[in-house]
């Protein structure tokens, strides 16, 4: 096969496959003074809102334990309640919704992210900000 | 090694290319026929979708005055309280769907959206005012709206683009931009069940649905309903909602128009839709014309008058550009493109919401009366004004570009730089839902919980004395 065949096929093998993109890093988890900082904008525009941290994941079922509430915030959720994750850089990772509310933490279902998205980790911010 | 290609090959390979070329390339139009042309006017069956309905008359193109068309029909009467409550939403690509989809939610969190009875949209308004009519109750949420108006459309037709196969197909003639994000506004919100939504899909218990597009042969505006696709003899039931939704986003050059084929006449006859945003961005010259149609009628249905409310994404311009010394030839390009459409559909929104209150109204006002009608709806978002039978008018104008106003300039200022694309990131959807509880909170809550108290209020009275 002449060369200059095999290097057009080679550039459209490269030009169809793209170049391999290296994943991004996972944000840092969420520091306490972070989460103040995130509490208080939040609120400024909107004192319903609430922001929580992830605590621990349950990836196989899509469920995220949100902690860090204070007992007075988790009387302000609903089953159902829309809650949006984020990382340490104000990022949307992907949402989800109250399923339960327990004593100290609320049990979020999250749905699958997208392509620019991905699952909610221990670190993770959580906030109620749609309502 | 020589590759040689004996010429019966060669024939073959031809041919097969030629096979799938032309297995690939469609009539164009998406529209079938509603009656055997054989068939006398008198005897051709109608479009009745109730969900489609504007009560207005299409607009005939110059020169076509005498052809023959359908007779007008009047449909059921919607209205149960004696208010028309519309609703238009404005285009501007993902950010409009996703501003709009935050609005709708607010609305229904304080029992407006209930209420509505007729929508009007443009361009990328037009993806969630027809998912909204379409989709179930399960679907209707804000996580799940969320996550699909998130879809990345644009950046996924651009990829299907640059296969060498579609790039040769669109040098040819045989693959159409506009059908590639047909197909995916289609795979993501109007696909249920293995087949593709139609209008017949629209339910019954949500508003009607009005989607704007421009008639490129006339200039004029275009609606999907029932009277417009009897004068094309083309059965409305059997379109796809991704394709009307595509024609009222088409953006002229940048997409291809949507053609819909005239089955009203024997010799080939076409009608080529682009965005409703090169005649009205917000959609509301429509909800008034619709409005007007119907309380003008003897038996009309809205003795106390109208509430419209209008979902205007349009910001102020790009500030993205400011930290940035030099722009390179592409970004350049689709800077200018992004730049200059904002701008002029802001121009476009502001000139046809004053034009509305100017032709919409005029009760006895004077010049003078109008100016201030203008202003304060500039000022306040919100004015009354009086229709040409006396009816009060309320229209609230929930705009984006209120934000910076409300939730800080930093705020306000990452809302605005979003572009118009059909691709919006996560974080930016969501900077699009915290503005609309901002502008409800700190303004729109307070301004409609009295007119949602009047609508429960007439609902209630009328129900009651068996009206």
């Amino acid at each position: 096969m002449r060369p200059t065949i095999i290097a057009a096929l080679l550039f459209a093998l490269i030009g169809l496959s793209g170049c391999p993109q290296a994943p991004e890093p996972i944000a840092p988890p969420v520091t306490s003074e972070q989460l103040s900082q995130m509490r208080q904008d939040f609120r400024r525009e909107d004192h319903e809102a609430r922001v929580g941290l992830v605590t621990d994941v349950l990836a196989s079922d899509n469920l995220a334990s949100v902690g860090s509430l204070t007992p007075r915030d988790l009387q302000d959720f609903t089953i159902g309640d829309i809650v949006t994750f984020i990382d340490s850089n104000g990022k949307v990772l992907t949402l989800g919704h109250v399923e339960a509310i327990n004593r100290d933490s609320l049990t979020v279902r999250y749905s699958n992210p997208g392509p620019h998205g991905r699952a909610p980790v221990p670190g993770d911010a959580a906030v109620r900000a749609i309502h | 090694m020589k590759i040689r290609i004996a010429p019966f090959h060669f024939s073959r390979l031809a041919g097969a290319a030629l096979l799938l070329l032309a297995a690939s390339c469609g009539p164009g139009y998406l529209n079938r026929p509603k009656n055997d042309l054989r068939l006398s006017l008198e005897m051709r069956a109608l479009n009745t979708n109730p969900r489609a309905e504007s009560f207005l008359l299409p607009v005939i193109a110059p020169g076509q005055e005498d052809r023959p068309r359908a007779k007008v029909v009047k449909h059921e009467i919607l209205s149960t309280n004696g208010y028309f409550v519309g609703l238009a939403i404005s285009g501007g690509g993902s950010r409009s769907a996703n501003f709009a989809a935050a609005c709708m939610f607010q609305l229904q969190r304080i029992g407006f959206l209930q209420y509505v009875q007729c929508i009007s949209s443009v361009s990328g308004g037009s993806l969630v005012s027809t998912y909204y009519c379409c989709s179930p109750d399960s679907d209707w949420n804000a996580q799940n709206v969320q996550q699909k108006l998130t879809t990345e459309f644009e950046t996924t037709v651009i990829d299907k683009i640059l296969l060498p196969w579609n790039f040769l197909g669109l040098l040819i003639g045989t693959v159409n931009r506009s059908d590639m994000l047909a197909n995916e506004f289609q795979n993501s919100l109007f696909y249920r069940n293995g087949r593709a939504l139609t209008f017949a899909d629209l339910r019954h218990d949500r508003p009607r649905l009005l989607l704007n597009c421009t008639d490129m042969q006339t200039g004029r505006p275009f609606l999907f309903d029932n009277s417009n696709f009897d004068l094309i003899n083309s059965d409305l039931n059997r379109y796809p909602l991704a394709a009307a939704v595509t024609a009222s986003s088409a953006v002229p050059a940048i997409l291809e128009p949507i053609t819909l084929r005239d089955y009203s006449t024997t010799f080939p006859q076409f009608q080529h839709l682009v965005d409703g945003a090169v005649v009205d961005n917000l959609g509301v010259q429509t909800l008034v014309n619709s409005y007007a149609a119907e309380s003008e009628s003897p038996e009309n249905p809205y003795p106390n008058g109208a509430i419209l409310v209008v979902i205007d994404s349009g910001t102020s311009s790009n500030l993205r550009l400011g930290s940035k010394a030099r722009l390179g030839g592409v970004e350049n390009l689709l800077e200018g493109l992004s730049l200059s459409s904002a701008v002029l559909l802001n121009r476009t929104g502001n000139a046809t919401l004053s034009n509305v209150l100017v032709q919409g109204a005029l009760g006895d006002y004077t010049i003078n009366d109008l100016r201030n009608f203008i202003e304060q709806l500039r000022s306040d978002h919100y004015v009354e004004v009086k229709d040409r039978g006396g009816r009060l008018v309320r229209v609230v104008h929930l705009s984006l570009s209120q934000i910076g106003e409300l939730g800080g300039a930093e705020f306000g200022n990452s809302v605005n730089a979003i572009s118009t694309k059909f691709d919006i990131s996560p974080t930016d959807a969501f900077n699009l839902y915290r503005s609309a509880v901002i502008l409800f909170r700190a303004r729109f809550d307070a301004r409609l919980a009295p007119l949602v108290h009047e609508l429960g209020r007439h609902s209630t009275t009328r129900q009651s004395s068996g009206q």
